[in-house]
């Protein structure tokens, strides 16, 4: 007798990185890398499910950046060189390794890998994956829910209508690529302020996903924990995940990831190789770097010197097993939660798109196996996802959640910090100004028209959530620094011509043609 | 969120070859001297000319504010006032509680930020105004207002029957929603990657709580519940927010509240603790909020700044899981930080 539901739920996102005033660009290749290990394993997995009769109901976040990138021909175009010349190094890497068995076994695993990616975007999706998702939503096998704009932190913009904007603009560009109106919400980090609930209701949404302490902490007590969805102020469903299951797959000591025979990330050919034989695919600064083909596996709490081969057969035993052990655990789970809760548990694992294949290459199969499993292997528990549980129990304990994220100490703080709180000043005025200018020209046509939307471009990409989390983690600074700067000042260069009547044609076609988000913008979205 | 790679990836040394480029570590801040071209972003304004003040929501105990009084905007005065007493008033943040009536005044310059410690599950406003000692305080700005969230369970159960919970049935409620009050205690505090932190760390942290706070942990990480001697000992508002508990439900729920605040109340303890925000290298980093955010604090060297990571406490063992206490934000930090 089924006694839980579980619902996976696959947050993908990037920000938006597109350079064209480059021939390539380093930061280009985070979707490149993204579209080869996890986006196109993913939707293969989904579809092999799907043709065998398994079940494979999950929901899948594709935020609006991320859509926009994938569905953007210039990126599709340096997709394709990016993995035909991976192609050609897979070639030239079975040859080098012939000599030895355990080496050429992987090298043919990844030309398969590499050509299979190419000829299925190229071929099957016709270079545009959300083609293959929204075929699968359209067919009833999952949910695609949708996100911020430009995945902005919700909670510190201080002006309703910038909050409205990020919804109302994710909203409208979901429903171009995906023909329908999106039902649930993935808030940019979970994050959640009192009235953004409103918000949600306004753009016609009806379920977001939080952190688990939004409902433990909500008042009143929440009747069934963190496994029921509540009912906020505004009518719209709160789903909040659970801890114990992003933990057995993210955490670095007892997470499955580092299992000692996955593969090692940090043995790469970028590193290993031999110079003049990596250069050519490495930048044009020559730069050591991750191509994505490595050779050995974690083997242990081991020097990344003595990692051993990397054994295919050997990682994809243990993905089965971790499959099989991860659906245990949700099957224990469940009938204790029943026991307790006195209804059928909803437990809620939402995790990072991208762990399943880049960080953790095994991910897609270990998904796979799961989805198998669960289908063939017991009663127990059944995928589902949160529209399911809300047709199935529409009646919920209303409740006043509490504000939060999933960020590092559950608040606010890996957003706001010494580090980078130098850039709200900006963002806030930007916002202010924006919507100064939507009121002040209520019916812009022609070239103040164009100029109006681009400010709305600018203003979306300057908050990113991305860029504030970049500097607290210390990894691209300089990057997230340059973009905000370059966002923010193409912004108010906008406004500022906008203001003084004086537009310059040939400057604004240049920003057009860069900040080609959201190409069907209104910018009376700001009113 | 996406999975990041350092720009100039230093990672896995290898022995260099005569030819190959190696990674120039950029620094952000410092020109280049050697004719690279550092692509910082184009320029922002350093100030817009406007009057503003923004309130912006940390955590449950900080707000970050910051303003913007233009000087022409203080010039005002002399219309309402003569020269003489235009020039005795001073630039004043005033911080409103907005439900309790508190205030509080600070002054302060034209332009600034500031780190302001409050209470959980309060609603804050702030301006900005000017004061003098013969006309008081004169408002110029408000700000947006700023609900603090609750921080730890609310001691209310739902009114309707059928959502209604006694304590001891919230209490198994929350075990089994993975926050369990007992772990809580084990596992709050962190290290970071190759350190050391154990018990032996944590205790040093815990001393150095003001003693009712002590006995009112201990008696709470032993699974005891609180009496209302110990809940009379503590500080203000964690006195007066503990007896809602105690009187509304049990005395046991009171305790698991009590828990859930841990991680603030050792922030708040090591904020004293000079020498060990001086000391890097010490393996005990329960937060450097207070490095990076108190408007009174020394400064971090820029770039430096290290998220140590939270964890959660694990589900009860006993009940089937296979699940140990796991540091999961501090993997998927280490991945932000390692790609």
């Amino acid at each position: 007798m089924e006694q839980g539901l579980l619902a996976i739920i696959l947050h993908a996102h990037l920000p938006f990185v597109r350079h064209p005033e480059y021939p390539e660009f380093l930061e280009e290749e985070w979707l490149f890398e993204a579209i080869s290990e996890t986006y196109l394993p993913l939707l293969s997995i989904i579809e092999g499910c799907a043709s065998d009769g398994v079940q494979a109901r999950i929901t899948v976040g594709l935020t609006p950046p991320l859509c926009e990138m994938l569905a953007d021909p210039l990126l599709q175009g340096r997709y394709l060189r990016h993995v035909g010349r991976l192609v050609e190094l897979c070639e030239k890497e079975v040859i080098r390794t012939r000599h030895h068995p355990a080496m050429n076994a992987t090298a043919k695993m990844y030309l398969q890998r590499f050509s299979a990616a190419r000829e299925m975007f190229e071929n099957r999706y016709r270079r545009n994956l959300i083609n293959g998702y929204r075929a699968l939503q359209d067919a009833g096998i999952i949910d695609i829910i949708t996100s911020g704009a430009t995945h902005g932190f919700l909670p510190l913009m201080t002006r309703t209508e910038a909050r409205r904007a990020q919804i109302e603009v994710g909203r409208r560009n979901y429903a171009k690529h995906f023909g329908r109106s999106p039902r649930g919400i993935w808030l940019p980090e979970c994050a959640y302020d009192v009235g953004i609930d409103e918000l949600l209701r306004g753009a016609g949404l009806t379920f977001f996903i939080t952190d688990a302490h939004a409902i433990m902490y909500g008042n009143p007590q929440p009747r069934r924990g963190i496994y029921a969805p509540v009912i906020t102020p505004a009518g719209v469903a709160a789903f909040a995940r659970d801890v114990e299951t992003s933990e057995q797959v993210w955490s670095a000591d007892t997470g499955y990831p580092g299992d000692p025979d996955y593969r090692e990330f940090y043995r790469d050919l970028g590193f290993d190789g031999d110079y003049d034989y990596v250069k050519p695919y490495l930048h044009g600064d020559g730069v050591r770097r991750n191509l994505g083909i490595k050779y050995y596996r974690v083997t242990g709490k081991v020097d990344l010197g003595l990692k051993q081969p990397y054994e295919p057969s050997w990682a994809m035993g243990k993905a089965a097993s971790h499959a099989g052990h991860f659906m245990f655990n949700r099957q224990a789970q469940a009938g204790y939660l029943r026991s307790v809760l006195g209804r059928k548990p909803m437990i809620v694992s939402p995790y990072d798109a991208e762990l399943f294949g880049h960080w953790w290459f095994e991910g897609p199969q270990f998904m796979n196996y799961l989805f198998r499993k669960i289908h063939f292997d017991q009663d127990d528990i059944r995928l589902a996802t949160p529209v399911d549980y809300l047709e199935e129990y529409p009646q919920n304990q209303r409740q006043q959640i509490s504000g939060s994220s999933w960020g590092a100490e559950g608040y606010y703080r890996v957003w706001i910090n010494g580090e980078n709180e130098w850039m709200y000043l900006h963002q806030h005025v930007a916002e202010d100004r924006m919507v100064e200018l939507a009121r002040a020209h209520p019916r812009a046509e022609g070239l103040l028209l164009r100029a109006l939307n681009q400010a709305a471009r600018e203003l979306l990409l300057a908050e990113s959530s991305d860029w504030a989390f970049i500097i607290t983690t210390a990894t691209s600074v300089q990057y997230a620094r340059k973009r905000f700067r370059d966002h923010i000042h193409r912004f108010t260069r906008l406004y500022e011509m906008i203001t003084q009547r004086e537009i310059d044609e040939g400057w604004l076609a240049e920003v057009e043609s860069r900040d080609t988000i959201f190409q069907e913008i209104d910018y009376s979205v700001y009113r | 969120m996406f999975i990041l790679r350092a720009s100039s990836a230093t990672l896995a040394a290898q022995p260099a070859r005569a030819a190959e480029v190696k990674a120039k570590p950029v620094s952000v801040d410092a020109p280049a001297t050697d004719g690279t071209f550092v692509d910082v972003g184009l320029p922002v304004p350093e100030t817009y000319n406007v009057d503003i003040i923004r309130a912006l929501l940390q955590d449950p105990f900080r707000i970050f504010i910051y303003w913007e009084v233009r000087q022409e905007s203080l010039n005002g005065l002399t219309h309402y006032f003569s020269t003489e007493e235009a020039e005795r008033f001073r630039v004043t943040l005033k911080l409103i509680e907005v439900e309790g009536g508190g205030e509080a005044f600070f002054e302060v310059g034209l332009r600034g930020r500031y780190w302001m410690m409050v209470f959980p599950d309060r609603e804050y406003e702030f301006e900005i105004g000017v004061r003098s000692p013969e006309h008081g305080y004169i408002a110029l700005l408000k700000s947006n207002r700023v609900r603090t969230p609750r921080g730890t369970v609310s001691p209310e159960p739902a009114l309707e029957p059928e959502y209604k919970l006694s304590a001891p049935q919230f209490l198994n409620v929350l075990e089994a929603s993975g926050f369990s009050a007992v772990q809580a205690l084990d596992i709050t505090v962190s290290a970071l990657p190759g350190a050391n932190a154990d018990a032996e760390d944590l205790s040093d942290v815990l001393v150095k709580l003001p003693d009712p706070l002590r006995e009112a942990l201990t008696a709470a990480s032993a699974g005891e519940p609180l009496t209302e001697e110990l809940v009379n000992a503590l500080p203000g508002w964690l006195r007066s927010e503990l007896r809602r508990l105690l009187f509304g439900g049990d005395a046991r729920l009171a305790s698991a509240a009590l828990i859930h605040y841990l991680p603030e109340l050792l922030r708040e303890a090591l904020e004293d603790e000079r020498e060990l925000i001086g000391d890097r290298v010490h393996p005990l980093r329960v937060t450097p909020r207070f490095l990076v955010g108190a408007s009174e604090n020394v400064s971090w060297p820029a770039g430096e700044f290290k998220l140590p990571a939270f964890r959660r406490p694990p589900p009860v063992s006993g009940s089937g899981f296979m699940v140990r206490s796991s540091d999961f934000d501090f993997i998927s930090a280490a991945i932000r930080r390692n790609f």
